[in-house]
């Protein structure tokens, strides 16, 4: 990219605050201070499900510089669901409750003047629990007769979904596959923990600094909770170190909020890493059964899958994820007859929510593994297998609902071609034959995702660009930036539309008080619905700046190009004004070139990927050394390679760990096992393979310039495709995540 | 308390420190230097790497008071006159950086590799940045932004050496 052109889309953009970020300057919530700020800890349950019989505080509140210490009996009745998008449904939690439902649940709150002091207080509280029984499962907490988590029962609301008719689609199969797979709770990991400072003054205002995808949500739940209107709660966030679905749900700001109530003082809350994983949100636990119908040649006939999710302690996301997988469920296979059934299920862990792909990085590994099954099975090219199976570009599911220009039987056949999959497949022959200590495995899988919320519920995103008197621009945004480069995105579409470029741009960004609403980051619609927002504002914009300018130049507004922070002529490009020209001569007209739009989508169309995997398992240590990676994906058009590059990097890290290290584990009575970051087994830099990432030639005619979305997507078909090649180079199927080298070596020393 | 003086990016700061303040609660807490990042506190993310003596560390995990004598170098200290780093602009012009907790850790722990070790192979730079995680990149365009401030460090270096 030329650094002053406005000639953007298609350019390589690094993410418009990285100067911040290098020099360290940016302030991320924790690197704040405010006057007078006081800091919160928050002492954790041991237990799994206990009613609180009794609690002590008088020795805590002795300790010097503490100013409050308070629990359920001095948080507010209002029971609320910390999920933005599911904020009115199932509200099951409370900012302090007399039940605590999972080990690391928040029993009672300190506020003091110095951390140690805080820490010191909270050790001194004397709790007396009435322990009840507990269900880390969510099949036996589904079960009749279990002993309830919440009054209204363990079953959330079952999802049940289909299309076809099964016991027909079961009939015309020559073969029927059964298989049970189980995956486990994640940790989202971010290098940011959760941390929030929240201020409560005496204009009765509640302003929250905290990394969140999700200010608007936030702010409406925490308005419900302490009663008060939206405009006296102002949910900012500055910055986020990484989200990935954690930062969506309310952590730490319900308890940072009643602390600063109480005390009248600003209160800080970081969780230390150790909480942040036993007591931040987690991927969805789930226990999955799928059954498959095939013909000889391949054809499926019926696809059957049944889930119980793992809630944990309360409702949050549970129920939107366990909609969307639904909804993703016939999104790819083409079979005839399908059915989904979901049972979520409240369970004694850390609360479940949204992680990135929302329920469908479970279910494209249930799918992709048992396709890998059978293919292996039946003799058939896996690739074959899922071409054969897979939705052609702008079909309609099953039940109707449009895919848009669904490409991933375009992303295979080129993921195909890319990897050397035939090549690969011979070398996993060679090596099974050769049958040494080292065993060579390939595997594939494909997954679609959608753009937007747009059919689950209204999704929109407000935008509002105002010039200055020097024709630079500001946007005013609700978009949360993840660090994923949303807000690049929309400044790129601004730049392109307006002819200002990206230095002459600036970005006010998710803060409840100066924003536009945005729904928050869910959905992977950054670009799709944020992008759009900031396009269609620029437009409003572009007809504004070709007013002024074809008034200054005495010219037609359609003989205008904007480029470059100039209008010109465009068959005398030096007939031209610049953009501050432009923008006094609005001023001396008693004009303003600032405007706003609401955007809301029509549509939500399906992206997707195919990733494709070598690795090499050693059949002595049990280690996996991932050999070689290839994933393509179709975004539709391309806004930023260097952006979306990095999302599928990012995504593959995520995935890799998902299939073979990552995963909580607990021990008998509900605690989290392994607390420190270590224990998460995340990928590190040398564990990592060699990535190759390519983007099909592709085109949405709905999304902004053609784009639609990658954030989840990135992720989703990577764990299905990883623990296929690993049981592929042993010859065996593995039906459960992680695949861990204690595993291998089981397997290896079962067989 | 104690009282110690600390090497910070060139400048000798005199503090007093209790026994078990780490060199990162110093940097955040007593100095301001809010650029080292607290991930885990445990030494096991990187997100507080600082160059001690030349060595890239995990500032969470050195107590501050045995480190008299000691040049510690910060995120804050390594663009010189108003002009990045070369590692820092190569971190912007390569994608390196997207959330950007994990950047100043990366940026430190590149660094000290590059000072001892002008021209590495891709092995060394994932060995030497094997000790910070990042949960946004993939380590993907991190390595390629290593590889591309190696260069120019390099160039500059012949260039200057030629002049
Ligand atoms: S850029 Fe987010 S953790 Fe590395």
């Amino acid at each position: 990219m030329r650094e002053e052109s406005s000639r953007v889309l298609g350019s390589p953009v690094p993410v418009t605050d990285a100067q911040m970020k290098v020099t360290g300057q940016m302030k991320y919530v924790d690197d704040m201070k405010l006057p007078g700020m006081l800091y919160g800890k928050i002492l954790f349950s041991p237990v799994a499900h206990a009613r609180i019989r009794s609690i002590d505080t008088e020795e805590a509140e002795k300790v010097e510089g503490v100013h409050a210490v308070l629990c359920y009996r001095d948080a507010p009745e209002t029971r609320y669901n910390g999920n933005g998008e599911d904020s009115d449904i199932l509200p099951s939690e409370r900012v302090l409750d007399d039940v605590v439902r999972y080990v690391g649940d928040k029993v009672a709150a300190v506020a003091a003047e110095t951390p140690e002091a805080a820490e010191r207080a909270v050790k001194l509280i004397r709790v007396e629990y009435e322990e009840l029984p507990f269900y880390l499962d969510p099949e036996e907490a589904a079960a009749p007769g279990a002993y309830p988590i919440h009054e209204h029962g363990n079953i959330m609301e079952e999802v049940d979904l289909g299309a076809g008719d099964m016991e027909e689609g079961f009939r015309e199969a020559d073969r029927i596959f059964t298989r049970d797979y189980e995956v486990p709770a994640v940790s989202h990991s971010a290098m940011e923990p959760h941390v929030s400072i929240s201020q409560y003054t005496a204009d009765g205002k509640l302003t929250v600094y905290t990394p969140s995808q999700d200010v608007f949500g936030q702010r409406k739940n925490l308005a419900k909770i302490f009663g008060l209107p939206m405009n006296r709660v102002r949910v900012i966030s500055p910055v986020m170190g990484g989200g990935f679905g954690g930062k969506i749900d309310l952590v730490t700001e319900p308890v940072g909020a009643l602390l600063s109530m109480k005390t009248g003082r600003p209160v800080k809350i970081v969780y230390r890493r150790k909480e942040d994983i036993c007591s931040g949100t987690t991927r969805h636990a789930e226990k999955i059964r799928v059954s498959m119908g095939v013909k000889e040649d391949g054809t499926l006939t019926a696809c059957d899958y049944h889930v119980y999710l793992s809630a944990g302690a309360q409702s949050g996301a549970t129920m939107s994820v366990a909609w969307a997988a639904g909804g993703k469920f016939f999104k790819m296979l083409s079979v005839p007859n399908l059915h989904y059934h979901a049972v979520p299920a409240y369970t004694n862990r850390a609360v479940a929510g949204a992680m990135r792909g929302f329920g469908s990085p479970q279910l494209f590994y249930a799918l992709n593994s048992m396709l890998n099954e059978m293919a292996r099975t039946m003799g058939m090219d896996l690739c074959d297998l899922e071409e054969k199976n897979i939705f052609r570009p702008n079909m309609c599911d099953r039940r109707g609902e449009p895919l848009g220009n669904v490409r991933i039987i375009d992303c295979i056949e080129r993921g195909k071609e890319l990897f050397g999959w035939k090549e690969a497949l011979k070398e996993q022959t060679l090596s099974a034959e050769e049958n040494g200590r080292y065993r060579i495995g390939v595997g594939m899988a494909a997954a679609p995702h959608g753009s937007s919320l747009y059919g689950i519920m209204p999704d929109t995103c407000g935008v509002m660009l105002k010039m200055n008197e020097d024709g630079s621009i500001t946007m005013f945004t609700g978009v949360s930036d993840m660090g994923n480069g949303s807000n690049t995105t929309q400044m790129m579409l601004a730049s392109e539309t307006t002819g200002i470029t990206m230095d002459r741009i600036a970005c006010v960004k998710t803060d409840t008080e100066t924003t536009l609403f945005d729904v928050g980051a869910y959905a992977s619609r950054g670009t799709y619905v944020g992008g759009g927002a900031a396009l269609k504002t620029a437009k409003k914009m572009r007809k504004k700046i070709l007013k002024e300018a074809s008034e200054l130049l005495g010219i037609d507004k359609k003989q205008i190009e904007l480029e470059d922070n100039r209008a010109y002529d465009r068959d005398n490009r030096d007939h031209a004004v610049t953009m501050r020209q432009i923008a006094e001569h609005a001023h001396e007209k008693e004009r303003d070139i600032s405007v706003s739009s609401m955007f809301g989508t029509k549509a939500a169309p399906i992206s997707g990927g195919a990733h494709f995997v070598k690795l090499r398992v050693d059949t002595q240590t049990g280690e996996v050394a991932v050999l070689d990676y290839v994933a393509v994906h179709d975004v539709g058009t391309l806004l930023n390679p260097m952006g979306a590059e990095g999302q599928v990097h990012g995504g593959i890290m995520m995935g890799l760990g998902y299939a073979l290290s990552e995963g909580i584990v607990l021990d008998e009575k509900g605690a989290v096992r392994g607390t420190r970051l270590r224990d998460c087994h995340l990928f590190r830099a040398d564990q990592m393979p060699k990535i190759r990432v390519e983007f099909l030639d592709s085109r949405e005619p709905t999304g902004p310039h053609g784009a639609k979305s990658i954030g989840e997507c990135a992720t989703v078909p990577s764990a299905a495709a990883v623990s296929n090649a690993v049981g592929n180079a042993l010859g065996t199927f593995f039906y459960s995540l992680p695949v861990r080298k204690e595993d291998i070596l089981c397997h290896i020393r079962q067989s | 308390m104690e009282s110690v003086v600390l090497n910070i990016n060139g400048r000798d700061r005199k503090i007093q420190v209790e026994k078990n303040w780490t060199l990162l609660y110093v940097l955040r807490e007593v100095l301001d230097l809010t650029g080292t990042k607290c991930g885990c506190g445990t030494n096991d993310c990187g997100a507080c790497r600082v160059i001690i003596d030349g060595e890239a560390r995990n500032s969470c995990c050195v107590q501050a008071r045995r480190l008299e004598g000691c040049k510690i170098e910060t995120i804050e200290g390594i663009a010189k006159g108003g002009k990045l780093h070369p590692i820092q602009q190569a971190f912007i012009d390569a994608g390196a950086v997207q959330c950007g907790f994990c950047t100043p850790g990366m940026i430190m722990s590149a660094k000290a590799l590059l000072d001892a070790c002008p021209d590495p192979t891709e092995e060394q730079i994932r060995e030497a940045l094997s000790h910070n995680l990042c949960r946004c990149t993939g380590y993907v365009k991190i390595v390629e932004a290593v590889q591309l401030a190696a260069e120019r460090m390099r160039e500059e270096q012949e260039g200057g050496s030629a002049s």
